[in-house]
């Protein structure tokens, strides 16, 4: 990218901005003149069900004034997306890149980087970390529940690395799934359709005493294989099992335990793979195989919550999985987790939050054809404390927060994740923002210890002369001397309540990235750190009733990445520079919802996905208080169409049918 | 008599430190109620409650002060381009005796009833009046959704947030968005 190139893009980018603040202004200007003797008329029921009123400092509201950008996605949301996996919820995120790899695979991507797997976010289920410490990677097919059992997911867009540690460089998925108190009685789910062949939900909660609850829940899931190009099924067909519990117990003295659980299972997780050819020069065959996964954890949690500003908890969890991958490669691996966090008020306008963890894990490896880790077994601990503190000013209406995590790990040593942010809150109907972090990705398990073998090479050709017969595997990776990425982020935000039926969140941000990992165009692929540069871009997310019975909301992000090192056309264009979603609520009497969703996704070059257009509806009928059927066709305006295209795993892209479903939900 | 002087501002603070608090909490109760109103739709075959032109009737049962939580929120007396009228019944009845026939109307008459007291009796005789009613009725009594209520408002360790009885709300002459049946904690009647 030249001067002028840049020059012209930022003036463009700054019109825009200037722009959209002006009306912003000049509308809350207009606004200003009616507003009513309380402060909390213009908040949605959302928004309100956010407010602590027993917070020292008053009422405070953590999703509207927090410093950094995020997006709350409700059950509402969920009901009203049609979606049915927690990673294509992520869709509705402004500036989040959801790209469906195959029937069971997912990618998703934000602020400008996206691989075949998530590596730069974290997710977390009610506060346990579900990053897989061997592929340093968010398996999104192990990530499932029963969707009405989850409370909300909160999405923090940008660095999160002060609180939750080198993962979460990009951005967090922090996903809260309802108390067994609000899960009471049977539930009974069952989707069927083209593609959900079916997904059958069962859940039973009960109490025990009056604050002693518990549920116990099993869901199947049985889907079909997506396209090929030429129309014939790709190879990626899958069925899951999963079942769980959970026990909450609420004590004296406003303590709360919780226990919960779950496993899964599948033995026919679809999918191929290239295996290179041992008795041929330069050479790989694709095979179909079924993948398997084990997987299964424990979770204990102690609350003691007297505020949102006193409160201290303790996690501890144990994580067990089995997996073999499409080429044969078996893993196995042990998480213990210990997490212990508090937020102590020393006065009324000075909040401190710190907490330290360890995280022991414990993996053994068998080799496949194409991916062998060295050593085969490996133990790593790695111990984070973190520091944050949120100070007050102007009655209440500045807000400063400083903190960093420290962290020693395995891989890179001693790390660090500063953060300052800073709001500026004049009234509940505003929040101005702006934070400057430094992140950093560490190098795992994958990177420093895999070997992947995409070919055999002819020893002859290899040292420059005629062929010998003799062939050799071409071995990449083990990037043994790897450092750290490192982030420098800054960002900004704005928010703004216009009324009581329009809300605005605009963010922009700078990213500038340093040692980013990536392979070699020279040297056989190897992992090395040459790759650096900026990444920036803008979020819009605008929530509309124009009617009680009608809700609109628009999202869109935009992001461009300017990277000098190895393969930067690739990362440059692996990312889609614009995304848009509307989404339609639509309420006709008490009895019928029609929910609509356009999204519109930008071409990524580097995954050989072209833009799309897809569009999503629903009818939902309500026949009675404990039972509704819904009938949703989605991917309405094609065929079918590409998201992403995994070109060193398999031998032709699936791409995303157009589906229809029917979905009975009944309660008793 | 110093000591005696600091107790008394400290304990001043503390006592007006709750007032602040229980303010707040009635404000954002009726934020709520505002937000309810905007997801609900009255029958239009059944009454006159659906017409623009018609006030917005908004009855509080059991706190005067309450209306003028109430009053104070809305500018210009209107909501939605429709001007609101607060009804104040302090008490239902008199003890002994039943409802009179002319606080029976003004209950009927109403979008919303909102029950502000803990008296069983008047949670009783709201729920007596339409077993298929055409206002939307709301409390901060505890149980009241279980005990047959449509919504209840709620303290739920720091935050205030409701109960909803879909039921209740199914039976009614009302349509109310589902968007608040899936926000709200399910409830189920006592049988």
């Amino acid at each position: 990218m030249n001067l002028k190139q840049l020059t012209g893009f930022r003036g463009s980018a700054w019109t825009c901005v200037t722009l959209i603040l002006s009306l912003i202004v000049t509308t809350h200007a207009q606004h200003q003149e009616t507003q009513p003797n309380n402060a909390f008329m213009n908040l949605s029921i959302e928004e309100l069900g956010q407010l602590d009123v027993t917070a020292v400092t008053g009422v405070t509201e953590t999703w509207f004034q927090s410093p950094a950008a995020v997006y709350v996605i409700t059950q509402d949301d969920i009901q009203r997306t049609g979606h049915q996996s927690i990673a294509d919820l992520l869709r509705m995120v402004p500036g989040v890149n959801v790209a469906q790899i195959s029937s069971n695979n997912w990618t998703v991507g934000t602020r400008g980087l996206q691989g075949n797997f998530t590596d730069s976010m974290l997710m977390l289920v009610d506060g346990r970390s579900v990053y897989d410490p061997l592929q340093f990677v968010i398996r999104w097919d192990t990530q499932d529940m029963i969707l009405d059992d989850i409370q909300n997911i909160e999405v923090i867009r940008g660095p999160g690395t002060t609180l939750w540690g080198s993962n979460a460089i990009n951005g967090v998925v922090s996903l809260t799934t309802k108390p067994a108190s609000q899960t009471q009685g049977w539930l009974f789910d069952t989707v069927i359709g083209n593609h959900e062949q079916p997904t059958i939900s069962l859940r039973y909660g009960d109490k025990i005493e009056d604050n002693m609850h518990f549920r116990i829940w099993s869901k199947y899931a049985n889907r079909d294989a997506f396209k090929h190009a030429d129309g014939n099924d790709a190879p990626d067909d899958w069925d899951m099992f999963r079942t769980g519990f959970r026990f909450d117990v609420d004590a004296p003295d406003q303590l709360h335990w919780s226990m919960q659980g779950s496993f899964f299972h599948t033995d026919q997780l679809g999918g191929d793979s290239n295996l290179p050819d041992p008795s041929t020069f330069f050479a790989s065959s694709n095979v179909i195989t079924d993948g398997r996964i084990n997987s299964g954890y424990l979770q204990a949690t102690i609350t003691q919550q007297r505020d949102d500003e006193n409160k201290w908890s303790i996690m501890a969890a144990y994580d067990r999985t089995t997996r073999t991958t499409h080429d044969g490669f078996e893993s196995l691996r042990d998480i213990i987790d210990l997490d212990y966090r508090q937020r102590y008020a020393l006065d009324d306008d000075h909040l401190l939050i710190w907490g330290a963890s360890w995280q022991y894990t414990s993996d053994h490896t068998e080799k496949s054809p194409a991916v062998t880790f060295t050593p085969q077994d490996k133990c790593t601990n790695l111990f984070t404390a973190f520091i944050q503190s949120s100070m007050q000013f102007f009655d209440d209406k500045l807000a400063l927060v400083i903190g960093s995590e420290f962290e020693h790990n395995n891989y890179t040593g001693f790390e660090y994740h500063p953060s300052a942010r800073i709001s500026w809150t004049p009234d509940i109907n505003n929040n101005l923002w702006a934070s400057v972090s430094r992140a950093v990705r560490t190098p795992g398990r994958v990177n420093t210890s895999s070997q992947i073998t995409p070919f055999y090479v002819d020893t002859g050709i290899l040292g420059g002369g005629p062929p010998s017969g003799i062939l050799i595997p071409l071995t990449i990776g083990n990037g043994q001397d790897l450092e750290p990425e490192v982030l420098l982020a800054y960002e900004m935000g704005y928010r703004v309540h216009l009324g009581q039926q329009l809300l605005v969140d605009w963010t922009a941000y700078i990213n500038n990235y340093d040692n980013l990992i990536t392979s070699s165009q020279t040297d056989f692929g190897q992992l090395n750190n040459n790759l650096q540069g900026q990444i920036y871009g803008t979020e819009i997310s605008i929530v509309y009733n124009p009617a009680p019975s009608w809700r609109l909301e628009a999202g869109y992000g935009y992001c461009r990445s300017f990277l000098q090192g190895d393969r930067e056309v690739e990362y440059e264009t692996s990312y889609p520079a614009n995304q848009f979603h509307l989404r339609s609520y639509l309420d006709i009497g008490s009895d019928l919802e029609i929910n609509t969703a356009l999204y519109y996704v930008d071409n990524a070059n580097a995954q050989q996905a072209d833009s799309y257009l897809r569009l999503d509806t629903g009818l939902t009928w309500q026949v009675k208080s404990n039972l509704s059927i819904s009938l949703w066709a989605q991917n309405l305006l094609d065929n079918q169409h590409a998201e992403f295209f995994d070109v060193e795993r398999s031998a032709e892209a699936s791409e995303v049918p157009r589906s229809i479903y029917a979905r009975i939900n009944m309660t008793f | 008599m110093l000591m005696v002087v600091m107790l008394w501002l400290i304990l001043a603070q503390q006592v007006q430190a709750q007032d602040n608090q229980s303010k707040q909490i009635d404000q954002i109760k009726v934020a709520y109620m505002a937000n309810f109103i905007r997801f609900t739709q009255w029958d239009k075959d059944a009454n006159v409650k659906d017409n623009q032109a018609q006030p917005w009737i908004i009855t509080i049962v059991g706190d005067s002060a309450f209306v003028k939580d109430v009053s104070v929120a809305f500018p210009n007396g209107k909501f939605l381009d429709r001007p609101i009228v607060l009804v104040d019944l302090p008490a239902l009845r008199d003890e002994d005796n039943p409802i009179d026939e002319q606080t029976q109307k003004k209950l009927l008459a109403s979008h919303v009833i909102y029950l502000r007291n803990s008296n069983l009796r008047d949670h009783r005789d709201i729920l007596s009046l339409s077993s298929s009613p055409d206002f939307l009725y709301l409390s901060d009594m505890p149980g009241m959704a279980k005990a047959g209520g449509m919504i209840e408002l709620c303290t739920l360790k720091t935050r205030v947030t409701f109960k909803v009885n879909a039921k209740a709300i199914r039976n009614a002459k009302i349509r109310v968005s589902s968007k608040v049946l899936r926000l709200g904690i399910p409830v189920t009647s006592n049988p």
